[in-house]
């Protein structure tokens, strides 16, 4: 009895965590590989969700081609670097703030993280409304205080839409990486403050001599996740602007998701082998994006 | 609790007025669009839509709400959408957590390997892409009419970054407790079980709030596997289905109402986790 | 190493959102409501089907009628004879790619509202079921919508197989005007030629003077509302029927004059969604919209205008002459999933869809324009309010459909509203939209996807009477 126990303990330990790490290989597989392969299935085919035909290297040649996309592509880089320029510096800003614990930071905190948990359809619509030209009340206010002097065509303009897009994400957004950011430096240990203190340095010298450089590789997984994130968004823009106008919002996957699913109200039809290819193509993309940002912070470190 | 204990300067109770200023007015600005949904909830359909400066309805309209509840269904749509959310929070604790645990202390042949699957996975991303072939497999397990499935594949798409978290947590306990449970005879999940978990109850709650936000804001995805029945439609869908796709006009009071509705029970869960989350920070739980 | 903890320390760090204790709290009434995956009941708040009646499934993308048809079904799961029990579910999002995921995953519907659907890809595919048997044998539902005389090739019609029969109408596009601030600024008609059609716009536009303005624009579909119309009935179409190429360069008179209404500032200086565009004109923000008829029930039901008169005229043509058909849209039709079980019940229930009766409310209710002649006699004209007044136009048609084909980028709507816009240049445009669609076309057909739709003796202003010939080169 008593050694049988033992065997099966033997075993047991080399037998766990395989079992325990069977759910998420299997989610792996069904969720994340499968379906990447599926995508191959497709690539060379005219595909409409009914019938597909092969085509050849007809998806190739036409993605190449495809000005559409490839103006998608960098207004999807524009729109990263427009999120990130703001929304990285702003969240780390109101963390630091936060951690001065000043009357009302609990309820600061959780003001700021509560359009995060607002779904991307709902808050594209409010923004629809608040952006508005001529009615709308972000313009009003602005003039109201004569911040300009005539309504600013937010959705409605190619010089302006990107801005608007921009806000809508930092304001949807930055409640996650303030949340990051806090937690970050919660890990920093108080003593090192407290000596800081006593050498006299002022918070501006804390926060670049100690904060900064202990916050470094939280920092630097949070902008991690924040690049591939910004190279993913498309459901807020979707809503709000539906890419236009005249394309200037349109972004890699907002297009890939029109060519999967079709355009709603448009002449054309879903074209699933395409937006196959072209999945696969913005998943080089970001894949890409990933890689040469791991490789700069890297090559930081050793410079550290 | 306070981090200060001297006295403050004059300059520097300036430079905290201006700090709290600018607090205060970011989180007007934050909380504008939402105050902006609540009051809208109210108007009437021709007045939301007008839009114009005024936040408050000239005409409140409370039967927006009942019309919302009763006849979108948003009774059985709120039920779902807790139903769904609370799914994807347990699997993903539960998977997450194992999974973090198993990559961070068990050694086997090709773990490398497969951990590097996961994070390749979690940057490569098909987006909108795999719902087909998903739900063609869910239509070969016969899975494709139940709220399950959908549970399944929001857990499976969302968890490399909880389990990226949950490892990295993991990482971060040291060993001689492993050790010492270990010679006291402890198997390895039980190790996991009597050890590590109750010591993963921060990243737990982080994951715990992630997930529970992920299921719940879960829109394509449910839209796709609920549309042969409307009694398992989450909010999010029901919110959006009140669009009018034939003639006429969407009745977009109708749809704020709803989409307030959405927001409520969210605010609450992060309510209760917030006060967790500040307990945890002054109590100094976490250090490296 | 000691770098390699402390990226260890400060990883943990931030995934360590410190919130205590709660994590898996909640866990016990996880499975609440577990037990929701059983087969019930749709949108129609109906009770459950009784023992021993057969439940028809149906689909329809119709909301706004909804009252309506679900009081309707509900008297007829009660009295029906036939042991039928039809259960209504509304899908107002991606209508047809849901049919088609449930068609493939088994879950389909038995009776599908299907005036929505490509029969390229619902009959071809064999998704919709040929009704031309079940029609024949049908007097009474022959007289009632006259299926023979409207029936479209390539909206509900291939070869002759019929795969719903219409019994509504969209009328083609009006124009939507606020009598009184026309009044005001000295008009009392809408002209017939595009030119004076701007004209008019911009004088209101002046004469307003920030208050109000002569043209609304929306951001969904702008060229379809106006221009395209427009160019419809001056001759103007996108496919040329007879050589069976896309040619777009007669749009471009249209697209410089449409150029006009952002140019010289003429229209309402914001673009935004249909129904807050619908909401302004209700205001008396600008004076002229356009829309087809369901502005009708818009303009008196959903956003009533009480505040001024208003009144629905033809669209502009570019030299005030008709040259070409304006296109409407049928609808209300109901098709026939092949995967049903109950087929013979599923034409019960578009018989009873369909029939005197039923079509009678409805029509009267105004939801839409009667298609058949036989209801149009039927129906009391008092009572579709003003839906009279977008009633058909003897040179209103449906335009045969042209091939659908995989198109790289942009849809020429889209493309063309960018020119008018200014974004892209006219000339560009149009030769870019010709290149782009033909290519696609021989593509497609080469590939075997399309067919060249021929109309050797087409008349653009009886654009549904020609001789109809599909070719494979």
């Amino acid at each position: 009895m008593k050694s049988e126990k033992k065997r099966f303990r033997i075993n047991g330990n080399k037998i766990a965590p395989v079992l325990m790490l069977t759910p998420a290989t299997i989610f792996l597989i069904v969720c994340s590989i499968y379906p990447f392969i599926w995508i191959f299935r497709y690539i060379c085919y005219d595909y409409n969700g009914f019938t597909a035909t092969f085509t050849g290297t007809r998806n190739f040649t036409r993605m190449l081609n495809d000005k559409t996309f490839w103006a998608s592509v960098g207004h999807t880089f524009e729109y990263a670097a427009y999120k990130l320029i703001f929304i990285i510096p702003l969240s780390l800003l109101l963390a630091v703030l936060l951690n001065a614990r000043m009357r009302g930071s609990n309820l600061f905190r959780g003001v700021y993280f509560m359009p995060t948990i607002i779904s991307t359809s709902i808050s594209g619509m409010i923004f629809g409304f608040i952006f508005a030209t001529q009615n709308g009340i972000l313009n009003e206010i602005l003039m109201q205080i004569h911040l300009i002097s005539t309504p600013i065509p937010w959705l409605n303009s190619v010089e302006w839409v990107m801005g608007a897009v921009t806000i809508l994400a930092i304001w949807g957004g930055f409640g996650n990486y303030m949340l990051y950011f806090t937690t970050g430096m919660n890990g920093i240990s108080e003593d090192v403050y407290e000596s800081a203190k006593i050498d006299g340095a002022n918070a501006v010298q804390t926060f670049f001599r100690i904060t900064l450089p202990m916050l470094a590789p939280v920092l630097k997984v949070v902008l991690m996740l924040a690049i591939t994130g910004a190279f993913k968004d498309y459901e807020a823009i979707m809503v709000l602007t539906k890419g236009g106008p005249g394309n200037r919002s349109m972004v890699m996957f907002l297009y890939i998701y029109n060519m999967i699913f079709g355009t709603p109200g448009s002449t054309s039809q879903a074209q699933i082998g395409y937006g196959a290819l072209l999945s696969v193509v913005a998943a080089v993309i970001v894949g890409l994006v990933t890689a040469v940002y791991m490789l700069i912070s890297k090559k930081l470190d050793d410079v550290m | 609790m306070e981090r200060g204990h001297a006295v403050y300067s004059t300059k520097t109770k300036i430079l905290r007025a201006i700090v709290w200023i600018f607090m205060v007015f970011l989180a007007v600005v934050t909380i504008f669009p939402v105050v902006y949904i609540v009051f809208g909830s109210f108007k009437e359909n021709a007045e939301l839509l007008v839009g114009g400066t005024n936040i408050l309805p000239t005409k409140w309209v409370f039967s927006n709400y009942s019309d919302a509840w009763e006849q979108a269904n948003f009774a059985t749509y709120t039920l779902n959408s807790v139903f769904l959310a609370l799914g994807v929070m347990i699997l993903s604790l539960i998977n997450s957590t194992m999974a973090g645990y198993v990559f961070s202390r068990s050694h086997f042949k090709g773990k490398e390997i497969l951990y590097g699957l996961f994070v390749m996975f979690m940057f490569i991303n098909v987006g909108s892409v795999s719902l087909r072939p998903l739900f063609e497999l869910a239509v070969k397990l016969g899975m494709n009419k139940s709220l399950i499935s959908v549970i399944l594949i929001s857990t499976g798409t969302g968890q490399a970054t909880y389990i990226f978290l949950s490892r990295g947590f993991v990482n971060s306990l040291p060993t001689e407790l492993d050790e010492a449970a270990k010679i006291d005879g402890c198997s390895f999940f039980k190790i996991y079980y009597m050890v590590i978990l109750p010591l993963l109850k921060p990243v737990m709650a982080t994951i715990a709030l992630l997930s529970f936000r992920q299921g719940w804001n879960e829109y394509i995805l449910p839209l796709v596997f609920t549309m042969t029945n409307d009694n398992l439609r989450p909010l999010t869908v029901g919110v959006n289905m009140l669009k009018n796709a034939g003639d006429g006009t969407a009745a977009w009071n109708i749809m704020f109402a709803g989409a307030t509705i959405a927001i409520i029970p969210m605010l609450i869960i992060y309510c209760i986790f917030s006060r967790h989350f500040m307990s945890g920070m002054t109590s100094g739980a976490v250090k490296g | 190493m000691k770098k390699k903890q402390l990226i260890s320390a400060a990883l943990a760090a931030v995934m360590a959102v410190s919130l205590t204790a709660c994590g898996g709290s909640s866990s016990d009434t996880g499975t609440s409501a577990g037990s929701d995956t059983a087969e019930a009941s749709g949108d129609t708040g109906a009770s459950e089907a009784p023992e021993g009646t057969t439940t028809i499934e149906v689909w329809t993308e119709d909301r706004h009628d909804l009252e309506y048809v679900e009081a309707k079904i509900d008297e007829y799961n009660q009295t029906n004879t036939d042991g039928i029990f039809i259960n209504l579910t509304a899908i107002t999002e991606d209508y047809a790619n849901m049919l088609a995921l449930a068609y493939n995953g088994g879950t389909a519907p038995d009776v599908v509202g299907a005036n929505s659907l490509p029969l390229k890809n619902f009959a071809d595919t064999g998704i919709l079921l040929p009704l031309n048997d079940y029609i024949d044998s049908d007097e009474t539902f022959q007289k009632v919508n006259e299926p023979y005389e409207h029936a479209y090739e390539g909206s509900n019609m291939r070869n002759g197989n019929i795969y719903s029969v219409y019994s509504g109408m969209r009328s083609g596009v009006r124009v939507i005007y606020n009598k009184d601030l026309l009044e005001q600024c000295g008009y009392t008609e809408i002209p017939k030629s595009l030119d004076e059609y701007i004209a008019m716009a911009k004088d209101i536009t002046e004469q307003g003077g920030g208050q109000f303005y002569g043209i609304g624009f929306t951001s969904a579909s702008p060229f379809e509302r106006l221009l395209e119309m427009s160019a419809q009935v001056s001759g103007v179409f996108y496919y040329d029927y007879v050589n069976g190429k896309y040619d777009f360069s007669g749009y471009k008179d249209i697209v410089e004059a449409g150029q006009r209404f952002f140019t010289e500032n003429i229209a309402y200086p914001d673009q935004q969604g249909v129904d807050n565009m619908r909401a302004l004109f209700a205001e008396g923000q600008f004076a002229l919209w356009s829309n087809a008829s369901q502005e009708a029930g818009v303009f008196t039901s959903q956003i009533p205008i009480d505040s001024f008169e208003w009144g629905v005229a033809e669209v502009p043509s570019l030299t005030g002459e008709i040259k070409g058909a304006l296109q409407t849209t049928p609808s209300k039709s109901w098709g026939i999933v092949s995967s049903s079980e109950h087929k013979e019940e599923a034409w019960k229930v578009i018989q009873f869809f369909q029939s005197e009766d039923f079509l009678k409310g409805y029509l009267e209710n105004g939801y839409c324009l009667p298609i058949s002649s036989y209801m149009a006699d039927v129906i009391d004209e008092s009572k579709i309010g003003r839906l009279a007044d977008f009633a058909g136009l003897d040179y209103e048609s449906v335009y045969p459909t042209p091939p659908v084909i995989n198109l790289t980028g942009d849809d020429y709507r889209t493309v063309l509203w960018n020119a008018v816009m200014g974004y892209v240049d006219v000339d560009d445009a149009i030769e870019d939209l010709n290149t782009r669609y033909n290519e696609a076309l021989e593509a497609d057909i080469a590939a075997g996807s399309t067919t060249r739709l021929v109309i050797s003796d087409y008349d653009p202003l009886h654009p549904n009477e020609g001789t109809i010939e599909y070719l494979s080169e």
